[in-house]
């Protein structure tokens, strides 16, 4: 269900971590640490409700 | 307490050094200083015609196993990743960069160095590539039941099932139902794939590069369809894109398929470096 609590700020939240952890050079190695394996699941799951509540208010709007 | 060195950016030499690094700091809240952590400053160092930005932070919270336990503390992610976002932005508005992936800590200055040592040549090709440009994304959502009821009105095949539907026997129905639907799901995917590319051409014209992010997103997705579209746009242009995509997706006059913009970024999705040579970092250290 669309989730009408998610606000312009989660969207860009979410989209900031779908760039930060997803992208960007990534380093490997026994020199450093990176942060290479991070679930992604919920920020998909984020990123698809955040999609709905848009469209739903779209719809909204328009009718 | 043991420190780490956390790696934002790395830019061309010349550059980095005109940068004012106390302005580019994330002096959010109670933070005293402007490094990721709120402790430390941003700091330089040069090698090899390139700049990394770094700052110290202390392992105990960005050491391997901490940061893990953070990454599922929701409220420090989203306090660390605007912090890296606040500082990658401040430099990327004063010179071009490479954005660092979230999360680098390098456990000695020397780690920094052999880094820009082993990807100098790409992040330099990625610095020309970057040159006056911004990240900008557009997600493009389709809503599958607006979108089939959209194709029904324009497609005969679809309105022939939709009729032999209504005029069959039940069993027959069932077939045709299922018909239908098969045609609807091959209908959509069509229409998806012609959009994403009518989209990614006209962003062409404005974007230095365009690029589906993650690529080839399965498009036989379920009711709702989400395409992730990245461009790198010269700053002049980001404008006219924003312009061109809400008029080409503006939802009084477009029905099924919804476009949000976001952005600018600093050019985060177009700094993954290649995959040859991550795999040879990572087996030279295997």
């Amino acid at each position: 269900m669309p989730n009408s609590a998610i606000t312009e700020q989660d969207v860009t939240l979410v989209e900031l971590l779908d760039r930060l952890l997803d992208t960007g050079v990534v380093v490997r190695g026994d020199l450093c640490i990176s942060v290479a394996d991070v679930d992604l699941v919920y920020l998909q799951i984020s990123l698809l409700l955040t999609s709905m509540a848009k469209m739903t208010s779209v719809l909204e709007a328009k009718n | 307490m043991d420190n780490g060195y956390y790696l934002y950016a790395v830019l061309q030499n010349e550059a980095g050094s005109d940068i004012d690094l106390d302005a580019c700091g994330a002096r959010t809240g109670q933070a005293a200083t402007g490094g990721m952590g709120g402790r430390y400053e941003l700091q330089r160092v040069n090698f090899r015609g390139l700049c990394a930005i770094y700052s110290e932070v202390p392992l105990s919270e960005f050491g391997q196993e901490s940061l893990k336990q953070n990454m599922g503390n929701l409220e420090w992610l989203e306090n660390a990743a605007r912090r890296h976002d606040v500082i990658v932005r401040n430099l990327s508005a004063l010179a071009t960069i490479v954005p660092v992936r979230f999360g680098t800590v390098f456990l000695s200055l020397t780690g920094i160095e052999k880094f820009v040592d082993d990807y100098g040549t790409e992040i330099t090709a990625l610095l020309d590539k970057f040159d006056g440009c911004w990240e900008m994304g557009i997600t493009l959502s389709f809503d599958k039941a607006l979108v089939v009821a959209r194709l029904e009105g324009k497609d005969d095949e679809l309105r022939q099932l939709d009729t032999k539907i209504r005029q069959a026997t039940e069993g027959a129905a069932y077939l045709f139902r299922k018909k239908l639907e098969q045609v609807q799901d091959a209908k959509f995917k069509l229409f998806v794939e012609e959009e994403v590319g009518a989209c990614t051409k006209l962003l062409s014209q404005t974007a230095r590069f365009v690029k589906e992010e993650p690529p080839g997103t399965n498009k036989d997705g379920g009711a709702l369809l989400s395409v992730k579209l990245a461009c790198l746009v010269p700053i002049v242009h980001i404008d006219r894109l924003r312009s061109q995509i809400e008029l080409l997706y503006d939802p009084a006059r477009v029905t099924g398929v919804f476009a949000a913009i976001t952005g600018p970024w600093p050019p985060y999705t177009f700094s993954r470096l290649a995959k040859t040579a991550i795999g040879k970092e990572a087996s030279h250290h295997a």
